[in-house]
């Protein structure tokens, strides 16, 4: 008898979690690809990986039907370090797009309205000019005493037209990892704090070397980040405007 | 058959006792109405309620999002980790921001605050212009903690009814700033003169008064970088540059009206037991205005048993209130190293000075000092303080030992390296891979190797800075358990009232403004500091003019004596450091980096530093009753390695985020910028 109980309660539980309409929202599969181009180079933005050095900022306007009163947040999507994108699992929609805490100067200017159409795949691009290019001066080279070097110059960008501040160069550094990832992440064993450049140093032969001798021979990715000063009411952002990445095959320094 | 009956009978007979004659239309009992509030018994209570959930940074405050971060008991991770004055284990590297999204319970005290402001003319009360004048004081401060956090917020002054339209926009920064100096203004000249612990009165609202025109003064001198302008054209964030020196006015004649409260520094010959007492007498000293109190039945915080030293709590919480080395150098009487500002434990030829116990580095150490961090050899909750990072085996005091670690704030060793390091520079070091209460000796010498509370060389809630600090701590008896301590919290003191004013009168006389209402605000930025300094036991400035001084702008680290703090110039460095040295872990530091705009430039790739004491076996004699060994100690002063990256200040953080809950309901509450 009691058994029969248990089962007609656990009938009318279930029952309970049954409901007359089938959730008719789509699945978001709409899949957008894309990628930033450095409008002075013509070549892929270098840039970190994930969101910690830039993010592609969405918004979608189609939600709200024009009704002023309905607010969308924004999402935030990761970049990749090589400055392309991708993301599969979007709703379907109509979307304003834009690059968003970047090391460039175009924002909102460059905003795009783009429609993400469900099962489908839209391919953006955005040409955005980064404060600075920062280039290598010959490959990297390790010292007797196992320090890591590297010879770079920065130069800073011309404005793009419009309303924009100039960057004032502030601080550069040497990014040094053991993946190829390197960006904002890196070896804080090797890393070094910033150093301090100014405007006078644009164009010059630059050096800076690593914290500390390498202890264990190995491969090493290597990168250069030079950000300015912090100005963000007039759009500056300090964020690192990065080179390309190289690599060495480091020699061990370690005492045994 | 006849008990079914006999069942339904009874169900149909205790179904008629429901019924009832009359209708039910007698007022409900559990809602309250006006007549029940505004009575004097009534509006005490109603107003105790308002003083319960004003947020204030007191003990309970921690990194749940809860409450905004307020009323936490666990206040382990706060943004005074975010400023050099506060370390431990659980914040890491972190900086916190301590962006919680305060906002709801903020406008339920507004609600609260503008019903009473509306509702109490009509009732014929007794007193009620000064009710009045401290609702407004209550809605000024809760507004200023919204203010400080997100710049300008919608300005309600008065309740919204049922059907009103909830959907408001963002007042200017500038506008609620003035909103709630006008607001206090009002409490300065409405409210009782009376002092009653734990309730404001005329002169704390002249004291909050100089904290935000302060504030206000300084977002308009240093903040340009960082305005803000939303879609709606309003200036969200920010407040216009020639303002400056009007706030600043604000500011130092708010902090003068506050001598009239009678209020004075809590002094006393032993320097060192004045400051301590502080902040155990603070509920009769004369220098507590604001503050907050504690009762085992109503109101506890749990600071004693988080903070204390691991072995104190027998490993139960505790260990979390660590002291950086940067902060500790700040003080006088320390032997620094002037190029770099570093703590200097060598001799001339660069080896390290032996000292004659645990504590004779700090023989001639500022009081102020001494009373804020726990002292090897003095006795904290009943036991005996031990600090020692190893024993040095194989040689004696004699012994010249040169530095082994390059102390450059950036360069970490791990506790197997710096053995290493010793032993190459001639002398053999051991250190216990067990946790410190555990005591683990030296063979069979009975010597502890480590000191009893560090600093660690194993992991969690160990030492790792060399300092513990002892401000607020109630270490007189036993570590009181978890939600049992009740030591009153200060939220406004006398000295900060004086640093107030000192910093508005620099900021004013470096600005064209010399003097106000006839007196040399220089002279008396000078007198104000040196109360505070003297209290302290600190070192007089002997000059107003290095007050005036606007050359030398500090914004390195390491380049000299203080350069912890950065500031515009040399005068300003004097009073921000005055503040980093009498406000640390009070919860102000933090916002006046924020005010200064200095944190993402002071606290950027910020490691801690340490201070590494190591004793000598030779000549070491063991106390039988503590089991504590007492010896000839050196020094090293290094890169704390327990933190393995670095303490950064993200700039967007000048303003916080408002939460994204808030926006969806209100669709013109405009975002701040980069989020």
């Amino acid at each position: 008898m009691k058994k029969v109980i248990n089962i007609l309660a656990l009938f009318v539980a279930v029952l309970g979690f049954t409901a007359c309409e089938t959730d008719n929202y789509d699945a978001p599969n709409a899949t957008l690809q894309g990628r930033f181009i450095d409008r002075m180079t013509g070549k892929l933005l270098e840039t970190s990986q994930g969101t910690g050095n830039m993010t592609l900022r969405i918004k979608e306007i189609s939600y709200a039907h024009g009704d002023e009163s309905v607010v969308v947040k924004e999402q935030n999507l990761n970049v990749m370090q090589d400055g392309t994108f991708q993301n599969t699992k979007l709703f379907a929609g109509t979307y304003e797009m834009w690059p968003y805490e970047s090391c460039c100067y175009e924002g909102q200017q460059a905003m795009q309205t783009v429609e993400l159409r469900g099962g489908k795949t839209t391919e953006i691009e955005f040409e955005v000019t980064p404060f600075f290019e920062v280039e290598w001066i010959g490959e990297p080279w390790q010292d007797a005493d196992g320090y890591v070097y590297v010879k770079y110059k920065f130069v800073c960008n011309p404005l793009p037209e419009g309303d924009y501040t100039q960057a004032v160069p502030d601080k550069a550094k040497l990014f040094i990892s053991t993946s190829v990832k390197v960006g904002t992440n890196s070896d804080s064993r090797y890393t070094d704090n910033d150093v301090n450049i100014t405007a006078a140093d644009e164009g010059k032969e630059l050096t800076v070397k690593t914290k500390a001798p390498i202890d264990f021979s190995q491969k090493f990715w290597l990168r250069i980040g030079v950000k300015p000063k912090n100005d963000s009411a007039h759009g500056v952002l300090d964020k690192y405007c990065f080179s390309s990445v190289k690599t060495i095959d480091a020699t061990g320094h370690a005492k045994q | 058959m006849k008990r079914l009956w006999k069942k339904i009978l009874l169900f149909a007979a205790s179904c008629s006792t429901l019924a009832a004659c009359q209708d039910l239309d007698i007022p409900p009992r559990n809602i309250l109405s006006g007549s029940d509030i505004y009575n004097e018994g009534g509006i005490t209570a109603y107003m105790a309620g308002l003083y319960n959930h004003l947020p204030m940074e007191d003990f309970n405050m921690g990194d749940d999002g809860g409450r905004g971060g307020f009323f936490c008991w666990n206040s382990e991770k706060t943004t005074m980790g975010s400023t050099g004055e506060f370390a431990n284990n659980q914040m890491g590297n972190n900086c916190i921001y301590g962006d919680k999204g305060y906002w709801k319970p903020a406008y339920q005290i507004i609600r609260q605050a503008n019903s009473l402001i509306q509702d109490l003319p009509n009732y014929n009360l007794e007193g009620a212009e000064e009710w009045i004048a401290e609702a407004r004081f209550l809605r000024a401060y809760t507004y200023f903690a919204l203010v400080k956090r997100y710049g300008g917020v919608p300005l309600l002054t008065e309740p919204q009814a049922l059907d009103a339209d909830l959907i408001l926009p963002r007042n200017s920064h500038q506008e609620c700033v003035d909103f709630i100096l006008e607001d206090l203004d009002y409490a300065m000249t409405h409210m009782t003169s009376k002092k009653t612990n734990g309730r404001a009165n005329k002169y704390v609202a002249a004291a909050f008064k100089s904290r935000v025109a302060l504030y206000a003064g300084s977002v308009a001198r240093y903040g340009e970088a960082f305005m803000y302008k939303g879609e709606s054209g309003t200036q969200l964030c920010g407040i216009p540059a020639d303002l400056a020196n009007d706030y600043f006015q604000q500011a130092y004649a708010a902090a003068v009206a506050v001598d009239a409260g009678g209020y004075s520094l809590h002094n006393g010959s032993n320097k060192r037991q004045a400051f301590r007492e502080v902040f155990t007498k603070a509920a009769t000293s004369p220098e507590s205005i604001f503050i907050r109190e504690y009762d085992i039945k109503n109101y506890v915080h749990s600071w004693d048993r988080l903070m204390a030293p691991d072995r104190m709590t027998n490993g139960s919480y505790g260990g979390r209130h660590f002291v950086p080395l940067d902060w500790v150098e700040l003080f006088d009487g320390l032997p620094l190293d002037p190029a770099t500002g570093h703590l200097n434990t060598l001799d001339a030829d660069g080896n390290y000075i032996v000292y004659d116990n645990g504590h004779a580095l700090y023989d001639h150490a500022e009081p102020r000092l001494l009373a804020s961090i726990m002292v090897p050899g003095d006795t904290y909750y009943g036991l005996e303080l031990d600090m020692r990072n190893g024993l040095i085996t194989d040689a004696g005091p004699d012994t010249k030992i040169k530095k082994i670690t390059v102390d450059d704030g950036k360069t970490t060793y791990s506790q197997d390296k710096i053995l290493e390091l010793f032993k190459k520079n001639g002398v053999t070091v051991v250190r216990s891979t067990k946790k410190p209460r555990e005591a683990e000796v030296y063979k069979d010498t009975g010597v502890a190797i480590n000191g009893l509370d560090g600093p660690a060389t194993s992991n969690g809630n160990i030492c790792t800075t060399g300092f513990y600090g002892a401000k607020w701590m109630a270490y007189e008896s036993a570590v009181p358990a978890l939600h049992m301590s009740t030591q009153p919290w200060i939220d406004i003191r006398y000295a900060e009232v004086l640093l107030n004013r000192a910093e508005a009168a620099v900021e004013l006389a470096q600005n064209g403004i010399a003097t106000y209402e006839g007196t040399n605000l220089l002279d008396d930025a000078m007198d104000c500091i040196n109360r505070v300094r003297e209290r302290a036991g600190a070192d007089l400035l002997t000059s107003a003019s290095q007050l005036g001084d606007t050359s030398g702008a500090v914004t390195e680290h390491h380049t000299g004596k203080n350069s912890f703090v950065f500031a515009p110039n040399a005068g300003l460095h004097i009073v921000r450091v005055e503040r980093y040295k009498e406000l640390a872990v009070e919860h102000k530091l933090y916002w006046d980096l924020r005010r200064w705009f200095t944190a993402h430039e002071q606290m950027y790739q910020v490691r801690w530093r340490m201070l590494a004491p190591y004793m000598f076996l030779e000549g070491a004699t063991v106390d039988q009753a503590s089991g504590i060994p007492h010896g000839k100690y050196i020094f090293d002063v290094r890169t704390t390695v327990h933190y393995n990256g670095q303490h950064t200040f993200d700039s967007k953080y000048y303003y916080e985020k408002i939460p994204d809950s808030e926006r969806s309901v209100n669709y013109l509450l405009e975002q701040n910028n980069r989020y």
